[in-house]
């Protein structure tokens, strides 16, 4: 059984997106986050436990990139985690 | 202040504005004014990060990346030395220099028989390397060594400011298009806060569930949804 790490699925979707925390900030600013750049580096650097809601819009924004090169929502709900 | 190659230079670079050109176009000026203030540099290049990868980001002479991409290659040459380690590095024959092999008899090869490649240095950090290469063996005496680091300190202030200023623009733009998606899908959220009484993330999550479902993006579905509030309602009397 994994440990419940949302900001880990974070890191890693963003990793594979080859998105730096400006990109992922950006992207998550567009669907109407309002963390700021500080914050979302501080989750992609496992110091911040993102809370279900900052974990919704990021992981939406990943998807959305992933969807558009063919991928299908490979960063799971927060519920999937 | 005297008017030598080396001042005029200087006081066209303290007259740069970096936003009146691209950085690529702030980049190449800084290089022709490079041969102006060091006249025995026959060609210039600049070696920038780019991209996560060294490159001749500019140049005045098409010789000077041909060069350049020995040392990329092979990862040995003076510009990359410069880079590294802040320090001014001088073949004075490309025929005769034993270190950097590869990057020698790429210079021979293109008719560069000595050379000086020179770190640009902002606040302790390489921002790049500035390499000048010349058709006479020994064309770079101390006093171009001199004229070089004085000159290399200043442009690599215009280059930072440059790569800043750009930098900056660019953020400002992209943070302007993300506001515009923001928008309709902050009104979406609203309305179905509204219609399903719900809190602002569940009115999200609501938004990312019809999106996957639908394999249409988020902001598409968010207009759909204020398009169609819109329909029913009608503008207000």
């Amino acid at each position: 059984m994994t440990a419940f790490d949302p900001g880990q699925q974070l890191r890693v979707g963003a990793q594979h997106a080859r998105w730096d925390d400006t990109d992922l900030w950006i992207a998550s600013v567009a669907l109407g986050s309002n963390l700021d750049l500080g914050d979302v580096a501080a989750i992609t650097a496992g110091h911040l436990d993102p809370t279900r809601g900052q974990y919704a819009v990021i992981a939406a924004a990943l998807n959305e990139h992933f969807s558009a090169s063919g991928r299908n929502h490979p960063v799971p709900t927060w519920d999937g985690l | 202040m005297s008017d030598t190659p080396l001042s005029e230079s200087l006081a066209t670079l303290s007259r740069f504005f970096v936003g009146d050109g691209t950085l690529e176009e702030t980049l190449t000026r800084v290089s022709e004014l490079t041969v102006d203030a060091v006249p025995a540099a026959a060609l210039v290049g600049i070696t920038m990060i780019v991209e996560g990868r060294q490159r001749t980001a500019v140049f005045t002479d098409e010789a000077a990346p041909e060069i350049d991409q020995a040392q990329y290659d092979t990862d040995e040459g003076p510009c990359l030395d410069a880079f590294r380690h802040q320090q001014v590095f001088v073949i004075d024959s490309t025929e005769e220099e034993e270190r950097w092999p590869a990057f020698c008899r790429a210079a021979l090869g293109h008719g560069v028989h000595s050379t000086m490649s020179m770190p640009l240095v902002v606040d302790k950090l390489s921002v790049g390397a500035m390499n000048l290469y010349a058709r006479e063996p020994h064309a770079f005496g101390p006093a171009d060594r001199d004229t070089g680091a004085v000159f290399a300190s200043q442009a690599a202030i215009v280059l930072a400011n440059a790569q800043a200023y750009w930098d900056a623009y660019s953020l400002s733009e992209r943070l302007g298009e993300a506001m515009k998606s923001r928008a309709v899908i902050e009104q979406a959220k609203g309305m179905l806060m509204a219609t399903q009484g719900c809190g602002e993330d569940r009115a999200f999550e609501l938004l990312v569930q019809a999106s996957q479902r639908e394999n249409v993006k988020l902001r598409d579905v968010a207009r759909r949804i204020v398009a169609n509030a819109t329909e029913r309602t009608g503008p207000p009397a």
